[in-house]
């Protein structure tokens, strides 16, 4: 039975003592697929897949933090950073964790950083006004923040990212995305995806990836601007559709008008053989489709 | 005596939930994955039971075994989008109990007392044993006083059918001790027994 | 036939009684069993215990509720790790309506749903009547619940303000103010073109949008 608590215990009990950071040199046994858990408040989380065995946690402890706590059994291990009950301004935790490369991840703060690089397993990742950074081929991938950004560097499984204000930004990804701001933008550049579900009301989309053979792009937006690169030689169907915003199209046929009286317009067409499908839809952003 | 509130909804007495109930279980899953907290709820009631059962047995602690119960809910309530359903809701729960039950840390003071009493609360406090016949009252209570270790092992591999292999797996042991440790539970509980 | 010493069966009665050893180790090991009393009533020792072990019931009900302290602390979690200083009574009511407004949202999107199939759009003030399935399924207007969930938590959400930091909080609120006007745009172009599906399915994305944020927001660990 594995269960250790590391409990850094108030040194406040003891009148006259100045608190002081304190720095944090932890390891601990867990299994190659296993799964870590931290929470954190302030400060930051950094986590990195090692070929190394099991866990080391190093960073530091600003004065403010009551206790950062480790507890594990065996394949699971758990990291809390709690913070004195008798303060406003509770510190800071700034922790670099080493995890073997096939763990599973779930952290919780509130304005950390997180940042996650080569963890392959499924990771959950979540932060109020954080930003959210992750790189690397990880199983799955969901992560969110409110106000801060969320970025995905060469993801391959399948991700969905969220945030309210904060943008989102891909760069080099595969496999599946599902991105959703409210008045965040969206920025996706390289790679080819199998599908992209990209959605916002404010903010503006940039896309310039473009979808494998058989891919599934569906863009939409209430107010915000979209704005797609598209690949010469491209082999996929477009259906694009605006109420009240306008199309302009770079590469094929112009835009016809829905109804002679109302507004709205829509344009489809297929370039090259076909085979993916773009679906872009808006309710006032206008619409924009260029090559380089 | 205070009447359990859970105890006219007692499952029945030995061995794992029945196919039937997770069949029902899907359903609830399901609802409480979504935030329906009733039909978590109703999830709770069906394999509390369970999940007790293993707590109070792994620490030996009546009252510790009671606020495990909860965490590992909490924990399950928390976890449940990860629940993928290619295994019951019976056996994930109990999965992630036992983890809940090798992880969980409690202050060093509340740890020491609670050393010290574990196999005498079998003794002192009724309730759940009361109703024990004779050998297995005696079996509960020598359990109770096996060392840690060895009664994790003996509760995983010959109460609740775990292989060494997935006991070395979950308490982070290596088989050998997990085999050794069996060896030690089952030789002290001979001799409980004998005496 | 090997022949095994006492100390060498008393080593291996576990795995006799577990039934692990190979043909010939078990065949040895019993006839050392049949000519060797003390071993043997150690094997017999091994094996009731085993019987007594199986026969252990592996469910015990608990001897209070544990219910309550679980629900008071599913939706109170969630919140604790960024807390301190706040009176601990005050927070599972909160916290246990906006769970309550979450599960009945959970039920009033299905039942807006079927109520719209059954009885056609209702009006409100700001739309007009519109035959349009995505609208129904989105929005079920008065008496569908989805309404009244939606106001259940908003003012979950009011409740929780001292608990977010201002920023957080103007945060939450300029994006539900950035839905709510798309949500206005929207149906004012329904006014002039109430049979547009495109129209319909953007309002249906943008009560969606809205009802995730609220959602959301009224999740989120608590800051101050």
């Amino acid at each position: 039975m594995k269960k250790t608590a590391l409990v850094f215990l108030m040194a406040l009990a003891v009148a006259g003592v100045t608190r002081a950071d304190r720095t944090v040199n932890e390891t601990r046994p867990l299994a190659a697929d296993g799964r870590v858990e931290v929470s954190n408040i302030s400060g930051e989380v950094k986590v990195i897949g090692w070929s190394g065995d099991g866990v080391a946690i190093t960073g530091l402890l600003e004065d403010g933090v009551e206790e950062l706590t480790i507890s594990s059994g065996g394949n699971h291990l758990s990291i809390e950073v709690e913070l004195e009950r008798r303060t406003r301004n509770g510190g800071s935790a700034y922790l670099t964790i080493k995890v073997p490369k096939a763990a599973s991840l779930d952290i919780e703060t509130v304005s950390a950083n997180i940042s996650v690089d080569g963890v392959l397993g499924e990771l959950d990742l979540e932060s109020v006004s954080g930003q959210v950074e992750i790189s690397g081929e990880a199983r799955t991938v969901e992560a969110s923040s409110v106000s801060g950004d969320v970025i995905a560097t060469s993801t391959a499984g399948s991700s969905e990212l969220e945030s309210v204000s904060g943008n989102i930004i891909v760069r080099h990804a595969s496999g599946r995305l599902d991105a959703s701001v409210v008045s965040g933008n969206i920025e996706i550049e390289g790679g080819a995806l199998d599908s992209f579900d990209g959605e916002t009301v404010s903010g503006s989309i940039f896309c310039a990836a473009g979808p494998t053979d058989r891919g599934r792009f569906t863009i939409e937006t209430m107010s915000g601007t979209i704005e797609m690169v598209v690949a010469p030689g491209i082999n996929a169907e477009f259906s694009i559709e605006t109420y009240s915003g306008s199309i302009k199209n770079d590469i094929g046929p112009s835009p016809k008008r829905t109804d002679d009286y109302g507004p709205g317009r829509e344009l489809r067409f297929t370039a090259g053989s076909g085979g993916a499908r773009i679906s872009i839809e808006s309710f006032s952003g206008s619409v924009k489709l260029r090559t380089n | 005596m205070v009447i359990p509130l859970g105890s006219n909804r007692r499952p029945a007495m030995a061995g794992p939930m029945t196919h039937h109930s997770d069949v029902d279980s899907a359903g609830l899953v399901d609802r409480a994955i979504a935030g329906d907290v009733d039909a978590f709820e109703a999830l709770y009631r069906q394999s509390v039971g369970r999940v007790h059962g293993l707590c109070l047995r792994m620490c030996g602690d009546r009252s510790l075994a009671e606020e495990l119960t909860q965490e590992a809910f909490v924990r399950a309530w928390q976890k449940l989008p990860s629940f993928r359903g290619d295994s019951a809701f019976s056996t994930w729960m109990h999965r992630l109990t036992v983890n809940v039950v090798l992880g969980h840390r409690r202050s060093a003071g509340r740890r020491q007392n609670r050393e010290t009493a574990a196999g005498e609360e079998w003794y002192s406090e009724g309730g759940a044993t009361q109703e024990r016949p004779g050998v297995s009252m005696d079996l509960e209570r020598a359990i109770a006083g096996l060392p840690k270790g060895a009664r994790t092992v003996f509760v995983l591999h010959d109460v609740e059918g775990y292989k060494h292999t997935e006991i070395a797996r979950v308490a982070g042991m290596a088989v050998g001790t997990s085999k050794a440790q069996l060896s030690r539970a089952r030789q002290l509980l001979r001799k409980a027994l004998a005496s | 036939m090997k022949t095994f010493d006492c100390d060498q069966v008393l080593s291996m009665i576990d795995d006799l009684v577990d039934e692990a050893l190979d043909e010939h180790d078990r065949t040895s090991a019993r006839s050392h069993l049949e000519a060797c009393p003390s071993c043997r009533a150690e094997f017999q020792a091994a094996t009731r215990l085993q019987a007594a072990t199986r026969s252990l019931p592996r469910s015990t009900e608990p001897e209070r509720d544990l219910w309550p302290g679980i629900a008071h602390r599913i939706e109170d979690r969630r919140v604790v790790r960024g807390e301190f200083e706040r009176p601990p009574a005050v927070r599972p009511r909160r916290w246990w309506m906006a769970a309550a407004a979450a599960a009945i949202l959970v039920v009033s999107v299905s039942l807006a749903y079927r109520a719209g199939l059954e009885r056609g759009w209702p009006q409100t003030a700001a739309t007009a009547p519109v035959e349009s399935f995505y609208v129904r399924a989105a929005y079920g207007g008065p008496g569908t619940g989805l309404e009244s969930a939606r106001d259940q938590l908003r003012s979950s959400l009011d409740d929780r303000r001292d608990e977010l930091s201002p920023e957080t909080w103007s945060v939450v609120m300029e994006n539900l103010l950035v839905i709510d006007n798309a949500i206005a745009r929207i149906e004012t172009a329904m006014a002039d073109n109430p049979n547009d599906g495109r129209l319909n399915r953007q309002l249906a994305t943008a009560y969606r949008q809205q009802i995730n944020l609220l959602q959301r927001a009224t999740r989120l660990p608590a800051e101050v």
